[in-house]
């Protein structure tokens, strides 16, 4: 498995992109939306929120298909692919904490409430800092994917219980989103959902890139690891 | 060997293997006692009267206390290459997750129906509703430990240092449980029932089927040798 030269070229579009697209979605949320009525200037760390919650999931969801896909495949690649998105969903998970708890501040007047959602993203932290720990403790290649894919599986299946269970328990995030009859209604206004879509754009194209500059890494570690076995081999100690 | 044959043969050696050491009954039991104490240490005696306090020791102890159990029930297949002697048997492998399984939820039941008692006389509360409904609450909840505690359990084995990162790995995935336990013997201390905590019922046994049914499918794949 070489790490391919096609990789490398989708690194650079990626992150050539990014820059454009996040001083866009950065114009937009600090000096194009409006202010928002009752929380003020405050509220623009939404738009950054949201766009890194929606990378933190689509990267476990990545986590979760790879994995099955590794466990009926056994390919190398789909396990460096999981790898790879488990660290780029850490990274959002973190951001979307972190501006969460700004934003807690400013609003609730608190750092952190046991709110569903606050418990929820906390716990899938956990839950991937938990699937690093696996793949680090596990000695060799096929036994790292195996054990790592099904320990992926398992933590994604647990997120929806995790989420019900913190609803029932608690509830104050505020719910922007509500799907009711046909159409979704976004309590927003037209100006601010543009903003928050250019914002989930512009991060989904960082992540996209960080993702494949990842990858890369990931297989040119695996390279790295093969030549060091075949010169071991060679040389004979 | 049938397949009922099978998980009453690993059952069994598992039983005659903990009445010759006694490493995954007593251990636990004793740990979740010492944690009693250090919670009856660690809170004021005015708090010690109350169904809260009752409730948060109880699970924090059968918690935590259940990891070393867990641990050991497929820690007690590392040496020797016993798994590999475990796994060329010629049966299906749900059938040893099944097995497996089982013997921990059995060796938990009897730790926690020694430990149990224990703290409603030195928090002194009173069940508050009848036996069967607290047999119900708590073994679901050991059913719902057990099940994802041995998945996670075969996972930790291969790992190196896996019992020291197993409580790190399962507790995530226990999150729903110990929520449900604790919301459930509350309405059982409150209410004798869990009428309102009903919503608690129907997460117990969504962990279960998830729980005992996703290990099930891809415990070959755990075990893989």
């Amino acid at each position: 498995m070489l790490a391919n030269p096609g990789d490398v070229k989708l690194q650079r579009a990626l992150i050539a992109l990014s820059a454009p697209a996040v001083v866009a979605a950065l114009y937009l949320a600090l000096i194009w939306a409006p202010d928002e009525r009752t929380l003020g200037t405050v509220q623009r760390i939404f738009y950054i929120h949201v766009g890194s919650a929606w990378n933190a999931y689509l990267a476990f969801f990545a986590v979760f298909a790879a994995s099955v896909a590794y466990l009926t495949r056994r390919r190398a690649l789909l396990d460096a692919v999981a790898a790879s998105a488990a660290e780029i969903g850490i990274l959002f998970t973190t951001l979307t904490l972190a501006t969460g708890i700004f934003w807690a501040r400013a609003v609730w007047n608190v750092w952190w409430t046991w709110d569903p959602r606050l418990t929820t993203t906390l716990i899938m932290w956990f839950m991937y800092v938990a699937y690093l720990l696996v793949r680090a403790a596990a000695d060799g290649e096929e036994r790292r994917g195996r054990l790592s894919a099904v320990f992926g599986i398992a933590a994604f299946a647990t997120v929806p219980l995790v989420h019900f269970s913190a609803t029932w328990w608690r509830g104050m995030h505020p719910n922007i989103i509500e799907i009711q009859g046909p159409t979704p209604r976004i309590a927003m206004d037209p100006e601010m959902i543009v903003t928050m879509i250019t914002a989930m754009v512009a991060l989904t194209i960082v992540s996209g890139g960080l993702f494949a500059f990842r990858l890369g890494l990931e297989r040119l570690m695996r390279q790295a690891d093969r030549l060091k076995e075949r010169i071991r081999l060679e040389v004979g100690e | 060997m049938s397949y009922g044959r099978a998980v009453a043969a690993i059952i069994r050696k598992d039983f005659q293997l903990e009445w010759r050491t006694g490493e995954a009954l007593l251990t636990p039991v004793l740990l979740s006692l010492l944690l009693m104490l250090v919670f009856v240490f660690a809170l004021p005696p005015s708090a010690l009267r109350s169904s809260d306090m009752f409730v948060a020791g109880l699970w924090t102890a059968v918690f935590f206390s259940g990891t070393v159990g867990l641990s050991r029930g497929f820690g007690r297949e590392r040496p020797d290459g016993r798994l590999l002697g475990l796994l060329l048997a010629p049966v299906d492998r749900g059938a040893v997750f099944l097995a497996k399984a089982l013997v921990s939820f059995l060796f938990m039941a009897i730790s926690a129906s020694a430990t149990i008692p224990a703290f409603f006389a030195v928090f002194g509360q009173s069940p508050g509703a009848p036996v069967w409904r607290w047999a119900a609450v708590v073994g679901l909840v050991l059913l719902a430990y057990s099940g994802s505690g041995t998945l996670l359990g075969a996972v930790a084995a291969q790992l190196r240092a896996g019992e020291v990162l197993y409580p790190v790995l399962l507790f995530p995935l226990l999150v729903p449980v110990v929520l449900a336990a604790v919301h459930l013997t509350d309405a059982l201390l409150v209410e004798g029932g869990w009428g309102s905590a009903g919503v608690w019922m129907n997460m117990l046994v969504v962990y279960n089927i998830l729980f005992w049914g996703v290990p099930y499918l891809v415990f070959e794949y755990v075990v893989e040798v």
